[in-house]
């Protein structure tokens, strides 16, 4: 049996006068109550829900790009509350690969450069970012646009690239955001396939969309509701 | 953005070339200023004798201070600051060399007068020497426009001329300098001939002047009043006597310069530090800008692991990498300019505008402290985004 990736258990998230009514009265959004997950290595599941159920929250959750208001998150078996800014920031760096639905990309950059953008950060150097970026894309068919820029890509291989980036610093955790939401049908679909050939060769997966289709070309299914989560169903199992 | 980005660099760039072109400026007239003045001597003074304003000790009033060659050993050994002085004969005489009849300034000296007074020989010849002056030889060191007339076309050094009846061998040709003031006219129309063969030649006893320099410009008053007591005490006038010994103190105009060019510094360097510190202003509203436009990439990099310091120093080393850029594009014009000026026939009247190493030194110093300052807000303010918010996200 794998070991888990995700260790959530009681987690919220309240935004606390963010918004206000007529009255002036403060309000607290709940965003997400009283979650719990727990994803294993090599999973793949999607997270589906209409807008505003939780399901971005989750995900910046998730990503350490914010923090639980309560409850306990584990990633990898580390208790993500005791890091400090820097420890986060290499976890981000290091545990996690994101893909955006509008692919993120730096616009002045070509496409290996913005795959060995993490390895930068990772402190890697120059030569030997360039050639992991372009061993990467090659193995994304993409070798033939490695020195073009965003602007010179199809939305496809855009995303493409953006998850060449998300992969290039070996993550134990790909989080996609609405992956296809910017894409046509067709080419949405090949990217869905790229994700789940990732899968299949052990990479954990997790995807947050509001679009029923993609989700059920994934083995695990959740649905959230009002910040919470509605069911957690696994297919074929 | 990309216009933007042009105009402040443009305000940085005028900044840098106002303070570097208006310093540099500055410190080419004072070094011209000073290479004129200097054409005279470097911190010299030069005394010669008066009369009596008050009988003092058996000398009446009104009478005449006679000043000998023998003084000079007096105020060498005696006087305290002193770093050299030098006794002075003058006679306007006619210098003659075969058909041509020169009225020349003839200036008995010592062996150091070339020295205290830049009158440099030209190559190929020598000011006088100690010999000359201990063997009263007949040599003559030229002016450079007495040479020109004496001897057009031709190396006067080696030939003779003849001074009252004597035959003089020329040592040496001063080399021509620039000279914005003089006593009895100016040096290169000076014949200069040994202070002892003078003397003997011309039955001379009364010296015309010393030409002393104090140690530096701080000593002057004490060789002043330290020589005045010398000679008073050796002639017998009162040394509270001004009347006595007249003097010129040349370093006196050294120090008012001095001042008067620190002052003119302090407002063109002030006013271009003040054009500098609007292009930095620019900088810094650019700098937001810049953020503000590259939001969403600042959020994807913290997405992608890099930390808040990491942020800080790339926007501030995008504010330095501008401020360099800027302050390349002016220091260079400035140099430009100062180049312009020294080639061209405004340089006999202004110098040629020099960039100081205290100068360069500064100008960097001065604009990464821009840099930094104009990109540190900015910066403080992208290392604080919250990447949910950057990327586009809503709570």
């Amino acid at each position: 049996m794998s070991d888990p990736v995700i260790q959530m258990s009681g987690i919220g998230r309240d935004y606390a006068g963010a918004e206000s009514n007529a009255s002036g009265v403060e309000t607290t959004v709940r965003a997400l109550r009283d979650i719990d997950l727990e994803v294993l290595r090599g999973e793949a599941l999607a997270v589906l829900g209409p807008s505003g159920s939780g399901k971005s929250t989750l995900l910046n959750l998730l990503g350490l790009l914010d923090t639980p208001t309560r409850g306990s998150y584990r990633l990898d078996g580390r208790e993500v509350s005791t890091l400090d800014l820097k420890e986060l920031a290499r976890a981000r760096n290091q545990k996690i690969g994101f893909v955006f639905q509008r692919f993120h990309l730096v616009p002045r950059l070509d496409a290996i450069e913005n795959v060995a953008l993490p390895l930068r950060f990772a402190g890697i150097r120059r030569r030997e970012r360039r050639r992991r970026a372009a061993e990467l894309l090659e193995k994304l068919g993409l070798s033939d646009r490695a020195t073009h820029r965003p602007a010179e890509l199809s939305g496809g291989q855009q995303q493409r690239v953006a998850i060449a980036r998300a992969m290039v610093c070996q993550p134990s955790l790909l989080l996609a955001d609405e992956p296809t939401g910017a894409l046509d049908q067709s080419t949405g679909s090949a990217i869905l396939d790229l994700l789940t050939e990732l899968h299949a060769e052990g990479m954990t997966l997790i995807v947050v969309t509001h679009d029923e289709a993609l989700g059920a070309r994934l083995p695990r299914r959740i649905r959230m509701l009002d910040g919470a989560v509605l069911t957690d169903e696994i297919v074929g199992s | 953005m990309r216009r933007r980005t042009l105009m402040t660099l443009l305000g940085v760039a005028w900044g840098t070339f106002s303070t570097v072109a208006l310093l540099s400026f500055g410190e080419g007239l004072e070094k011209e200023m000073v290479r004129r003045a200097e054409g005279m001597g470097r911190g010299i003074m030069i005394l010669w004798p008066g009369t009596t304003s008050r009988s003092s000790r058996g000398m009446p009033e009104g009478q005449r201070i006679r000043l000998l060659p023998s003084d000079t050993a007096r105020l060498r050994t005696e006087v305290q600051g002193l770093e050299a002085v030098c006794p002075e004969f003058l006679r306007s005489e006619p210098v003659v060399h075969g058909e041509k009849v020169f009225r020349a300034m003839l200036a008995g000296v010592g062996e150091n007068y070339g020295e205290l007074r830049s009158m440099d020989p030209a190559p190929g010849g020598r000011f006088l020497s100690a010999r000359d002056v201990e063997e009263e030889r007949t040599t003559a060191f030229l002016g450079d426009r007495i040479g020109e007339e004496l001897f057009p076309g031709s190396n006067p050094v080696g030939q003779r001329v003849v001074i009252g009846g004597t035959q003089f061998t020329i040592v040496g040709v001063m080399q021509s300098k620039v000279q914005d003031s003089d006593y009895d006219g100016k040096d290169s129309m000076r014949v200069c001939l040994p202070v002892t063969t003078f003397q003997r030649r011309f039955g001379t006893r009364y010296l015309d002047n010393f030409v002393l320099r104090p140690r530096d410009s701080a000593a002057a008053e004490d060789v002043m009043r330290d020589a005045t007591k010398v000679l008073a005490a050796a002639k017998g006038f009162d040394p509270e006597d001004e009347a006595a010994l007249r003097w010129w103190d040349t370093t006196k105009g050294d120090q008012v310069r001095r001042y008067a060019f620190l002052a003119m510094d302090v407002m063109t360097g002030g006013a271009g530090i003040l054009t500098l510190l609007v292009g930095g202003l620019g900088l810094a509203n650019l700098m937001f800008l810049r953020v503000r436009a590259r939001t969403e990439e600042i959020g994807l990099m913290m997405a992608l692991g890099a930390t808040r310091r990491r942020v800080l120093i790339g926007v501030l080393g995008d504010a330095l990498g501008l401020t360099a850029v800027g302050g390349a594009i002016g220091a260079a014009a400035a140099v430009g300019a100062g180049w312009l000026v020294s080639s061209s026939p405004l340089r006999e009247s202004v110098g040629s505008p020099e960039v100081a190493p205290w100068l360069a030194l500064g100008t960097v110093a001065g604009l990464a402290f821009l840099g930094v300052l104009a990109g540190w807000f900015p910066a403080r303010r992208a290392a604080r985004l919250d990447p949910v918010l950057a990327l586009g996200g809503h709570p």
